[in-house]
């Protein structure tokens, strides 16, 4: 086989160049590696989605606060996407579509936010009303990620329905 | 072209005694080389593709088959941090059980702390606190909840976190790739 790592000598007694690298080591250790790294992987690739949270129930910024930051606020409702730039009115509505054209929808919206708030990267201040799963306010925050409105804080429901409805 | 005797051949191209002379002396060599280069070649592709999709992270999360986590494209890579597990059914603290999710309702918990939650997180504080002595708490936590958990039950989850000062809230997820995500794209 491919063992034996010196040169034979030829039959005119001069050593020959050619040279055979012992592969069976390199084997076993592929082998090994291998069995390793099969027992050890994950095939789910799991991560976070950041962000802050002001939903305890007392929580309440002061109202001078309030009024100097331009916040986009959104609000997810079994029915609607409800979302505004603090202080805005009426609310810009995206009801509740099938899913692509819903996304698309909340998608345009939030661009349309995002391009007139001032600030480079404003904060986004989301809540949802009780029935809405996890996965819908997951959604809507990849969104918001993609189109870089990074400062995601979780807010209170009640205080946002106060603000948007 | 003169016409010559055939002479023993192999086959109708091969001459026997062409055979012959490259195996010696006509006998059968019992030694064979196996080529194991491409063997080689197989296994570094392995090990390079099991290399790159190799994760630590799945030791900080456990996926249990009550908590289908949401996918998603944005995403940042997990970091060690308590982590609070909300399924339909219950809610648990790094792999205990905590309390039935069923019981967690705002009219059972009007002032919006989840009691047995609470004490969970509050002990992992203050042993985290008497282990860092003179390091500033960070208050994170990571809430890995199936995909199906309504926000009612959320919300008191997070406000309780709030209550015992984590404040740095993360979601679990399933990282997916960008035409996989629902991104309205």
């Amino acid at each position: 086989m491919s063992g034996g790592g010196s040169p034979a000598p030829s039959k005119s007694g001069k050593k020959s160049v050619d040279f055979t690298v012992n592969l069976i080591p390199t084997i076993d250790l592929m082998s090994v590696l291998i069995s390793f790294l099969l027992i050890t992987a994950v095939w789910t690739q799991l991560a976070r989605i950041a962000t802050d949270q002001a939903i305890s129930q007392n929580t309440s910024a002061p109202p001078q606060q309030k009024e100097k930051e331009k916040n986009v606020n959104i609000l997810v409702t079994a029915d609607e996407a409800v979302m505004n730039i603090t202080g805005d009115r009426p609310p810009k509505r995206v009801p509740r579509l099938p899913e692509d054209k819903y996304f698309k929808e909340v998608r345009s919206a939030l661009r349309g936010l995002k391009e007139r708030v001032p600030a480079e990267s404003p904060k986004v201040m989301l809540a949802a009303e009780d029935k809405v799963q996890y996965k819908n306010i997951i959604q809507i925050m990849d969104i918001c990620l993609d189109l870089g409105l990074s400062a995601i804080t979780v807010a209170n429901p009640n205080t946002m329905q106060g603000e948007l409805l | 072209m003169p016409i010559t005797k055939p002479g023993k051949a192999l086959g109708k191209s091969i001459k026997l005694k062409n055979v012959k002379l490259a195996t010696g002396h006509g006998k059968k060599g019992v030694e064979a080389d196996l080529n194991i280069t491409p063997m080689v070649d197989m296994l570094t592709m392995i090990v390079i593709f099991l290399l790159m999709s190799f994760s630590a992270s799945g030791e900080i999360l456990f996926a249990t088959k009550d908590i289908v986590l949401p996918p998603a494209y944005h995403t940042t890579e997990l970091e060690r941090a308590p982590v609070v597990a909300v399924s339909r059914a219950t809610i648990g603290f790094e792999g205990q059980f905590v309390m039935n999710a069923s019981d967690v309702t705002e009219g059972a918990y009007p002032d919006w702390k989840l009691t047995p939650l609470f004490t969970y997180l509050e002990a992992e504080r203050e042993a985290w606190t008497a282990a860092h002595s003179g390091e500033e708490f960070k208050g994170d936590v990571i809430i890995q909840s199936d995909n199906e958990v309504p926000f009612s039950v959320l919300k008191l989850v997070m406000s309780t976190c709030a209550k015992a000062k984590y404040i740095n809230t993360n979601f679990a997820i399933q990282q997916i790739g960008k035409s996989e995500a629902a991104l309205g794209i």
